[in-house]
């Protein structure tokens, strides 16, 4: 009953630690505009919008949807806030995705932004809850542990996590609107200070203002559109508990299953073959070989070996987050979006010095929370065959 | 469009200031709708709720209500920083899709938490609005004023509480419940950001949402509507075009405010009178924003 869903326009901002040149919808128009001159639509022939966003505490504005529907063009139309933690960009296409696929409208747009100049993230990711000792100290204090473990587990050797950052940042190179624009060496990865032990300086996201926009629409409208489409072949949403004893917090089954879900809508059985490039959310340098089991790219503790072979890189079996991905961008409501919006404009080959060669299915994937809100899709250059 | 319908609704006690937190409302609530049908979390196939974290003064306050879920093995699920009412929208949307047949939609807000008059007034534009200090109660003042009436605004008292409503698509609807409670249509629509830019005696985006129903084919016993302050009852009215002897908030929950939660409860008093046979047409709706910038509407029905 579900039909398809096509991918028809992109805009992204430029990411930078303070855009001062434009107010909150400002920003998001800039991506909103972007997106619709690469869709070749006028407002009029949207009818629907989906914001996503991070907690409101990062602006210190609640519900900015109501003071931005203006800004947004949806006034007198439908519009949709969708909060999922830090995967929210991703839920929020994914959201829009069943607009179009469930037949109610023809054209939404989506779009997420974070714009963290306005406060500090470490303690805005820091919540106090009645009754609980506060112990952590932004998602970096967070995911630490998580990190020790994986090495633990895996007997990685150090070096991983400096190689995803220099790979990551080369990249971010190729892309004119990536945050950092510089790139380490392994040296000054091994010599930078520790902020979360094991996780140092280098190995940490940016924090990034910044908005990324798609307009996704039904097939018939795709074939009104000015450039090639990319097609929604999966999408999926998974939500486990932070807490629970047992828990398996290095590879959680959320994901795992998050992932079969998807593959299995796209018909993927081997998703290291059968796709050509990923997006993958890595805010700190060692989720790469983390997330790379996690969603069955490799086998259980043997992720790093990909790492370690060059295997994501630009030219490997499976590039990774060659846009520099969240460690060279990361406005933090955007930035789960920002990896569907790159999955998407490398299948329809638009993504300009970081175009990976060929790619006709990729994959784009967000996570939240305590590592327990999962968002992913695929994307390719056919609909699946229903 | 799939039949989809309200098959189970429950909410928690709605007399003001709670003794619980938001994990163990929507622990209660969840669990009381999923056994009003016999269902367990397992049977559910789609989760979506929604909250504001500004109530509870903490970011991410929906991370911890999940553990009130029960959401292991994990679950297909999403949250709106919106009124429930428009969860409950986004799970309609989720079913047309024709994969699963069931989910659960849950809200929860406590307001008591903080002073929401002031709470409401970071709403605004931060540039050109919230410097004026405009709280929740000011603009009533001013859509007032445009209303022509004088005096001080009356609030709809408030209440902490949380609620649930179990949707279910088809055949699968008859089966948990022998009268379940059709949408038979559901919209919404936002108006514009710009306070100066608004008629605020025109609710323009609940007018827009009855259009797109076609509101007057239907004959309607009975609307639960979603109002902050009195005199927005009236606008409402006169914007939906609604018949000066339809009864209008007969659901006991329908006398609170209970912010966030509301537009969700509006929907279950209008199903549920549907589901016992006290209506067979009713109207239920939700409202968002500074003046009501943003309405839903749905049309409940004993036959799908």
């Amino acid at each position: 009953m579900s039909r398809p869903c096509a991918v028809i326009g992109v805009g992204q901002t430029r990411y930078a630690a303070k855009r001062r040149d434009k107010s909150l919808a400002g920003l998001v128009r800039e991506a909103a505009d972007r997106a619709m001159r690469d869709a070749g639509l006028e407002w009029g022939q949207i009818d629907a919008v989906v914001l996503g966003k991070a907690p409101d505490f990062f602006e210190g504005i609640m519900m900015p949807e109501h003071h931005l529907a203006s800004a947004l063009g949806a006034t007198g139309k439908p519009i949709l806030r969708v909060h999922t933690a830090g995967s929210v960009g991703g839920s929020t296409a994914v959201v829009a995705s069943h607009l179009i696929q469930s037949g109610v409208h023809e054209r939404v747009l989506c779009l997420a932004f974070e714009v963290q100049s306005c406060s500090n993230a470490m303690w805005a990711l820091s919540p106090t809850y009645p009754f609980q000792p506060p112990t952590v100290a932004g998602a970096g204090g967070y995911f630490a542990p998580l990190i020790r473990a994986y090495i633990r587990r895996s007997n990685a050797p150090p070096e991983i996590g400096w190689k995803v950052v220099v790979k990551d940042r080369r990249n971010a190179l190729k892309n004119p609107l990536a945050h950092i624009q510089s790139e380490p060496t392994l040296e000054q990865c091994a010599e930078a200070p520790i902020l979360w032990d094991p996780i140092n300086y280098l190995e940490t996201c940016p924090s990034s203002d910044g908005a990324c926009a798609m307009v996704l629409s039904s097939e018939a409208a795709a074939k009104e559109a000015p450039t090639k489409p990319a097609f929604v072949q999966g999408t999926s949403l998974r939500s486990e508990p932070i807490f629970f004893p047992g828990r398996d917090q290095v590879t959680p089954q959320a994901g795992r299953d998050c992932a079969a879900d998807v593959y299995r809508q796209a018909q993927i059985s081997d998703p290291l073959n059968e796709l050509d490039m990923a997006e993958l959310y890595v805010p700190f340098s060692w989720f790469e070989p983390m997330w790379l089991e996690n969603l069955g790219f490799a086998e259980p503790g043997e992720g790093w070996r990909m790492v370690e072979r060059g295997d994501t890189d630009f030219g490997g079996v499976l590039p990774t987050n060659v846009s520099g991905g969240v460690l060279s961008s990361n406005p933090i409501g955007a930035s789960g979006m920002i990896r569907f919006a790159e999955a998407a404009l490398q299948v329809r080959g638009l993504a300009g010095a970081h175009q990976v060669e060929a790619v006709r299915r990729a994959v784009g994937h967000a996570y939240g929370g305590g590592s327990q809100f999962f968002a992913m899709w695929v994307v390719g250059d056919t609909p699946m065959a229903s | 469009m799939r039949p989809v319908a309200v098959v189970a609704f429950t909410h928690s006690e709605l007399d003001g200031q709670s003794v619980w937190d938001d994990v163990e409302l929507t622990q209660k609530v969840c669990s009381a709708v999923r056994k009003q049908v016999g269902l367990t979390q397992n049977d559910i196939g789609f989760t979506v709720s929604g909250s504001s974290d500004f109530l509870s003064g903490r970011p991410f306050s929906f991370v911890s209500a999940l553990d009130g879920v029960g959401a292991f093995p994990p679950i297909q699920e999403s949250h709106v920083e919106m009124d429930g009412a428009f969860a409950l929208y986004e799970a309609w949307v989720r079913l047309q899709h024709g994969d699963i047949d069931t989910a659960l939609v849950y809200a929860f807000g406590q307001a008591s938490l903080g002073d929401l008059n002031r709470v409401l007034g970071l709403q605004m534009d931060p540039y050109w609005a919230a410097p004026l200090g405009l709280d929740e109660e000011a603009v009533a003042g001013l859509q007032a004023a445009a209303q022509g009436l004088s005096g001080a605004v009356q609030r709809v008292p408030l209440s902490d509480g949380a609620a649930a409503i179990i949707l279910a698509a088809g055949d699968r609807a008859l089966e948990l419940n022998e009268q379940p409670a059709w949408i038979r249509g559901i919209e919404h629509r936002m108006d514009c950001g710009e306070l100066s830019q608004r008629d605020l005696t025109q609710l323009n985006s609940a007018h827009a949402c009855a259009k797109a129903l076609d509101l007057s084919q239907y004959r309607i016993e009975q609307a639960e509507l979603h109002f902050n302050f009195e005199q927005q009852r009236d606008l409402l009215q006169e914007s939906l075009q609604l018949s000066g002897d339809i009864p209008i908030n007969v659901g006991a929950s329908s006398q609170v405010d209970t912010y966030m939660v509301s537009g969700l409860l509006r929907i279950g008093e209008a199903a549920q009178a549907v589901m016992n046979g006290s209506a067979s047409t009713t109207l239920a709706h939700a409202s968002a924003g500074p003046a009501m910038q943003q309405n839903l509407l749905c049309v409940l029905g004993a036959k799908p």
